[in-house]
């Protein structure tokens, strides 16, 4: 009897475990707000890391409020609109989406890094053409489309046979972020003859600054070039600047250890991109055009010999030894070797520590400022302070301990235009990149709901009108990755730091990497950026080249040499989609 | 009143049948869909060749000419390869060993013996991530800082070095690693029968004596287990660096099972059929290298009789 009993105990264990194991893949995400029947219903999931939530709330609380008397689904009694928003960083992340959307009620959904294609091909997204085409009359911008304010470039991409499954969502670019207060309190900034600093704590009224990366300044054309004034112009401004940030008793650098390879990749592919522009930039994904700048050998001076390249899927090695990668390799080089003679070391020690997260990196960089040790820079990307904030409390623990000035707000941080690699190149543009592959997208569950894909669309065309996107942009501090305006009010609204994107957005080149080469689509995984910066030298082979200078030694110069490929392993890994 | 019996015992006989097969079912599902079904999409991935334009298509043997080219070129490959066989090595020859040692103490009930069973077994008992942590903080902040206080020399961690990173790796697998071992071999161990031990005793064998010409021999067949499931593991063994790196490691530390899973985290559905065939390959060097040691061992290991 006994036995019997410890038997009918163990089934029904082993009965529910296997229940919960089933359940627990399908069980839909139930959101927390109680359902009000009255009200037609909408699922959203919101990718929220980095540009938080708190935008798509604001957002949905001005749809819900608009269309408050709208019937939705004719035929009931319903009026108005319930929208649920489900924040998460890893169910909507692109890469675990595709493997979710079969399983949750979320009906659009915000995501970042999804790789488009896949998502298409996958069938578990819905087209999305009518939101894209259709008039944005209903939502206040009439004889206007999302279609039109989507960049040339990614209409062909996304297009596909006529039809839209995505809307770009925001931008995000990386580079080099600084603390502007520092700056003004110890005179970083270059004077205006371009060799010496002004003096601490000097305006630019006082003492005018050098012209900075963009080799002008003032307001031309109602671009205001004056925001890089004072900043360093080449890399050897650069490095001369970090030396004095040395002297001054203060850290020149910091980035995540944790993430090291990822952030200083990001450092490295900005400057690459920054160097060659966006028309040649694109090369690398387009795999089309000429690359006049192919590095052929090296003359004694330690100048490059350069050779043009017709750039074609069967050519693409070629890009692997263009001047930008030796370039962004050596600014590399020269930050994490420093200045042996001064015994000058240019970034924070535990940059290269494996617990040392880029939450970690943030925080020291937010709060050095008043501890003592202030830390000028930090590799970075433009969401940085979102995350800090969000994610961290960073700014709110720096207020409590150091005063209201410590808050977000009122902090002084800046998004730094790139140095350039010689003093020629003074005066291009900035170029940045953004491969972050954010989109809204529909899930598959919507398929035959006629009335609910309508309201989806509504929702859609809302957001991306210009109030809405300005609306964005003051919340997160990111632009959308759509073409519009923000007014001199909008504009006035940002912080400082949120400012310098905007500007960074509006008047930089923005190279978005959206291919429609086979050869770039079936090869995502080893021609993106990760991958692309692998190296052998002396037949061992390098992935990070911030490691490879620290630890083993390897100059900036072996690194890209090493870098080459022959057109035999091209062939080998690439020729079945050339 | 026999034929009444018969059918309670074969009333009973199908209820205990229709518990195994619940009780089994969900497993069994498991292994259909997630091993065999896995393995065979795998292979007949190795075949063709996916594009988002065209779809499948065949590819003929072009997938693995492809990795046996590169095989040749690619240099992270080759270090996959040789780590891959120096982790086997290591495991092999350090970890079994030590394994071996260990357990015959606690077999023994040698001093300190109860002491070596936690030790050993603890990272057994935690979870990996947990382990992973503790050891990554331990490597990364406690080693230093214990250093820098010791000698006043400033150090990096033994994990994010370049010098120290594999021999940091290669410890943590063999010390995570002897629970199983020390578990599996303690329990053969005990298995001896005491009287064989005591006779050995009485003839004046020495420990070591005894462990090489009594303990040994007994326990062959799970030494011959440990062993040829560490060679069928030689090409999967990630050696740890997903758990410590993430998808960042430094190409010099890849193994071919973090090379495998890595590109496949990395890639996309045209990009698996190259990582199909590699995985294919190496299945085919493992497994008869896997049989050929194990016949080895069993013909020409010691014998009990």
């Amino acid at each position: 009897m006994k036995a019997k009993i410890v038997t009918s105990i163990l089934s029904i264990m082993i009965l529910f475990s296997g229940a919960a194991a089933f359940s627990g893949c399908a069980e839909p995400v139930q959101p927390e707000e109680p359902v009000d029947s009255t009200k037609t219903q909408l699922y959203i999931g919101n990718y929220n890391g980095g540009v938080g939530g708190k935008w798509l709330e604001n957002a949905a609380d001005r749809f819900e409020e608009k269309y408050k008397d709208t019937c939705f689904e004719p035929g009931t009694n319903k009026k108005g609109v319930q929208i649920h928003i489900d924040n998460n960083k890893e169910r909507y992340h692109g890469n675990n989406l595709i493997n979710n959307l079969s399983s949750i009620t979320e009906q659009i959904i915000f995501t970042e890094r999804a790789y488009y294609d896949e998502y298409v091909t996958s069938g578990k997204i819905l087209d999305m053409t009518n939101a894209v085409t259709g008039d944005l009359a209903e939502v206040g911008e009439a004889g206007h489309t999302i279609e039109e304010k989507i960049g040339s470039a990614q209409k062909e991409y996304l297009n596909r046979d006529g039809k839209y499954y995505a809307v770009p969502h925001y931008r995000l670019f990386s580079g080099i972020q600084y603390n502007v207060r520092l700056w003004e309190d110890e005179g970083y900034y270059f004077a205006e003859d371009g060799i010496n600093f002004v003096s601490p704590g000097s305006t630019a009224e006082e003492e005018p600054r050098s012209l900075g990366p963009d080799g002008k300044t003032g307001v031309i054309d109602g671009v205001d070039y004056s925001l890089d004034d004072g900043l360093p112009a080449t890399y050897e401004d650069f490095f001369l600047l970090c030396d004095y940030i040395c002297e001054t008793g203060n850290v020149p650098f910091v980035w995540t250890g944790q993430y090291l390879a990822q952030y200083t990749g990001y450092l490295y592919w900005a400057l690459y991109a920054d160097f060659e522009g966006a028309a040649k930039f694109m090369d690398n994904f387009d795999f089309s055009g000429t690359a006049d700048d192919i590095v052929d050998g090296w003359n004694e001076d330690g100048t490059p010999v350069l050779r043009t390249a017709e750039i074609t899927p069967q050519t693409g090695y070629e890009l692997r030894q263009q001047l930008g990668r030796y370039y962004a390799l050596s600014f590399l080089e020269r930050l994490v070797k420093g200045n042996p003679e001064r015994r000058f070391t240019y970034y924070m020690t535990d940059s290269f520590g494996l617990t040392y997260s880029n939450l970690n990196a943030q925080e020291d960089f937010i709060k050095s400022y008043y501890e003592g040790k202030p830390i000028a820079m930090i590799a970075e990307g433009t969401w940085w302070e979102n995350e800090a904030d969000l994610e961290n409390g960073a700014f709110e623990t720096a207020e409590h301990d150091y005063g209201a000035s410590a808050s977000r707000e009122n902090s002084k941080f800046g998004f730094m235009p790139l140095p350039k690699a010689t003093k020629e190149l003074v005066g291009t543009p900035f170029t940045v990149t953004d491969t972050y592959d954010s989109y809204i997208l529909y899930n598959s569950n919507m398929k035959g709901k006629e009335d609910i894909l309508k309201l989806a669309d509504l929702f859609v065309q809302f957001i991306c009108t210009d109030e809405e996107m300005a609306e964005f942009t003051k919340t997160t501090g990111l632009p959308r990755a759509l073409e519009y305006q923000m007014s001199e009010e909008d504009i006035s609204a940002l912080t400082y730091y949120e400012q310098q994107i905007w500007n960074v957005n509006i008047n930089g080149e923005v190279v978005l990497p959206y291919s429609s080469s086979r050869l770039y689509r079936n090869n995502t995984g080893t021609l993106c950026y990760s991958y692309d910066w692998t190296t052998t030298v002396d037949g061992k082979p390098y992935s990070i080249p911030a490691k490879a200078f620290k630890d083993n030694g390897v100059t900036a110069l072996q690194y890209f040499n090493g870098m080459k490929m022959s057109s035999s392993q091209w062939d080998t890994l690439y020729s079945k989609d050339f | 009143m026999k034929d009444l019996s018969k059918k309670k015992y074969f009333g009973r006989e199908r209820k205990e049948f229709i518990f195994f097969i619940c009780l089994i079912a969900l497993p069994l599902a498991q292994f259909c869909v997630f091993y065999i079904g896995v393995n065979f999409n795998s292979i007949l991935l190795t075949f063709r060749n996916y594009d988002y334009d065209t779809g499948y298509s065949f590819a003929g043997i072009a997938n693995i000419v492809r990795v046996v080219k590169n095989l040749f070129m690619d240099a992270t490959l080759k270090y996959a390869v040789r780590n891959s066989l120096l982790t086997y090595a290591v495991t092999l020859v350090v970890g079994t060993t030590l394994a071996l040692v260990f357990s015959y103490f606690i077999y023994k009930k040698m001093p300190l013996a109860d002491l070596y069973r936690i030790t050993l077994f603890l990272p057994s008992v935690l979870s990996s991530i947990v382990m992973v942590l503790l050891f990554k903080y331990f490597c990364e902040e406690a080693i230093p800082e214990i250093c820098k206080l010791l000698t006043g020399k400033e150090i990096g961690g033994l994990l994010s070095s370049s010098d120290t990173a594999l021999p940091t790796l290669l410890f943590y697998l063999v010390w995570t690693g002897f629970g199983t071992q020390v578990l599996m071999y303690t329990g053969a161990m005990n298995n001896i029968s005491e009287s064989v031990v005591e006779s050995a005793r009485l003839d004046g064998a020495t420990p070591l004596r005894e462990f090489v010409f009594i303990t040994l021999p007994m326990i062959w067949p799970t030494f011959i287990t440990f062993i040829v499931v560490g060679i069928a593991g030689i090409f999967t063994n990630q050696l740890n660096l997903y758990s410590f790196y993430g998808t960042a490691a430094d190409n010099s530390l890849y193994t071919i099972g973090y090379y495998l899973y890595r590109a496949t985290q990395q890639g996309k559905l045209p990009e698996y059929s190259y990582l199909s065939a590699m995985g294919l390959i190496f299945t085919l060097i493992a497994m008869p290298l896997t049989f050929a040691v194990k016949h080895f061992l069993e013909r020409f290991g010691p014998k009990t009789e």
